[in-house]
């Protein structure tokens, strides 16, 4: 009974495909929580459904679409937010805005049949195919190779811009470098995750993670792990919960359940810090 | 003698306001030399020309042409705060170390001992620098600067909050940079910090007042020029 879930072949995508996202997310979302943009996954992540209405009033693939959607509204978003005429947080909410509004027109107008709750909140755990789970793992590959040949340029330029200046790094090149491939991430990723959750992915374990790291480093180590715990149960929940014949998305129960971990640990740095 | 780096008709400014005018100044080899003058006279902004942070709206650069890429150690004034991340001392001074790659070799690792220990900070090399104080941050900036055997060392203001005793060690440790014949230029209002170990003086004003030894520059009338007041020199026996 208890390692019933492995004798699914469709359970061990799903678990497989939710370890990918868990390991490969804290990284992204180390650096984009420590340049203050935050809400560049939410933000991405709706102009990828810009991207998938596309696609489908198109008749054409809508990862396709909304991977060129994507990195064309990343670059111009990053290029927006470098000229300093108007902040990042008003940028994020203008493309947020009308990413989303795009959507709603297209997708109205389309004579496809589209199953817009699987968009917005993911798939069912039954969902997830081989090739979901290839795309995720070059994805995943390409992210962390990037990272680890990169890392120092993303932390300086994160940590001190002047420095940047000074040792000649190419600040666009490697700012475009990390939200392309974030971009990427979260394209790849909603086909499993969903529009709505795959920013919390992104974002709330390395948040969890920054109330007791004690290096940046250790922070996105702590992230993954904390991801891969939180990630793992939710797939697992997702799967013994008796909601038969319902299959409840296991995105939904992963974000609640790392939301929990938050509050828990947020409030217990509060209580320790009084 | 070799030179490091020279300016020549620097001018910049930012809006309408001239911060430098028509600055020429060239940094050599053997320089230990201290920028000087009163507060808003443009001694950062020469610093972050220098340093390759600024570009000048106007004048020239010119880098010896065996070095056109020189390695530059910067202690900038306003320390950057990162709040919203635990970042150690250790990862500020693995800044300072050419390399893109996500882990130390031992090299780097060597390095960063030898120049926390150097300074004093080496109990400090895994405390997060959110929780350190403004002296100690500038140690651990000034430890970033240096720790890759730079071409040239320039600090902004190293001493303003400092004490006494850790001014000593800081210039003991740059002194010895000195003699293994690394270029250092600061800015300074610390007489201390000047007078301690500088061949080279440079005085500026949005202007460049006065550039020369420093002997040559202590004179009622320089003093009264650059600083806007009248200054006036009181000899003790054989100090000035």
């Amino acid at each position: 009974m208890m390692f019933e879930i492995f004798s699914h072949s469709y359970m061990i995508n799903a678990l497989l495909s939710a370890l990918i996202i868990a390991i490969t997310a804290p990284i992204m979302g180390m650096f984009v929580v420590s340049r203050r943009i935050s809400l560049i996954g939410d933000t991405l992540s709706h102009v990828a459904l810009a991207g998938i209405a596309i696609g489908i009033f198109l008749n054409f693939v809508p990862t396709i679409t909304a991977i060129t959607v994507v990195v064309i509204a990343s670059m111009l978003l990053l290029k927006l937010i470098q000229t300093g005429n108007v902040n990042a947080d008003a940028v994020l909410a203008v493309f947020f805005a009308s990413s989303t509004a795009i959507a709603v027109v297209l997708l109205s107008l389309s004579t496809q049949h589209v199953n817009l709750w699987e968009i917005l909140f993911g798939k069912s755990i039954l969902l997830v195919t081989e090739q979901d789970l290839l795309i995720l793992f070059i994805t995943s590959a390409i992210i962390i190779t990037t990272t680890v040949f990169v890392y120092k340029k993303w932390f300086i330029i994160t940590v001190d811009q002047e420095l940047s200046k000074i040792n000649n790094i190419n600040v666009n090149f490697y700012d475009n470098i990390l939200i392309v491939l974030t971009a990427v991430l979260i394209v790849t990723a909603i086909r499993i995750i969903g529009v709505l959750l795959i920013s919390s992915l992104l974002v709330l374990p390395i948040l969890i993670a920054l109330q007791f790291s004690s290096s940046f480093k250790n922070t996105i180590f702590n992230g993954i792990i904390i991801s891969i715990i939180c990630s793992i149960s939710g797939v697992i929940i997702a799967f013994y919960l008796p909601t038969h014949p319902v299959l409840i998305p296991p995105g939904g129960i992963i974000v609640i359940i790392l939301s929990l971990v938050f509050f828990i640990v947020l409030s217990k740095n509060m209580i320790k810090n009084r | 003698m070799e030179k490091i780096i020279e300016l020549e008709h620097i001018y910049v400014k930012k809006g309408k306001n001239v911060i430098l005018d028509d600055i020429s100044l060239t940094i050599y080899k053997n320089d230990f030399l201290a920028l000087i003058g009163p507060n808003g006279s443009g001694k950062t902004t020469l610093l972050k020309v220098l340093a390759g942070v600024i570009k000048p709206n106007y004048g020239k650069i010119f880098l010896p042409l065996n070095n056109k890429n020189p390695k530059i150690g910067y202690l900038p004034q306003k320390i950057p705060l990162i709040l919203n991340s635990p970042v150690t001392v250790k990862e500020i001074i693995e800044t300072g170390i050419n390399s893109s790659f996500i882990f130390s070799d031992n090299i780097s690792k060597k390095k960063i001992m030898q120049v926390t220990k150097d300074i004093g900070i080496d109990k400090l090399i895994n405390e997060k620098i959110i929780d350190l104080s403004g002296g100690q941050l500038q140690l651990v900036f000034l430890a970033r600067a240096i720790v890759d055997n730079p071409d040239i060392v320039i600090l902004d203001e190293p001493s303003s909050s400092i004490d006494m005793k850790t001014q000593v060690k800081i210039f003991n440790v740059l002194n010895t940079l000195h003699i293994k014949k690394t270029p250092i230029i600061f800015s300074s209002h610390d007489t201390f910090a000047i007078s301690k170990s500088v061949n080279r003086l440079a005085c500026i004003n949005k202007r460049l007042d006065f550039h020369g030894k420093i002997q040559d520059f202590l004179s009622d009338e320089h003093l009264t020029k650059s600083y806007g007041y009248d200054a006036k020199i009181i000899s003790h026996g054989d100090h000035q």
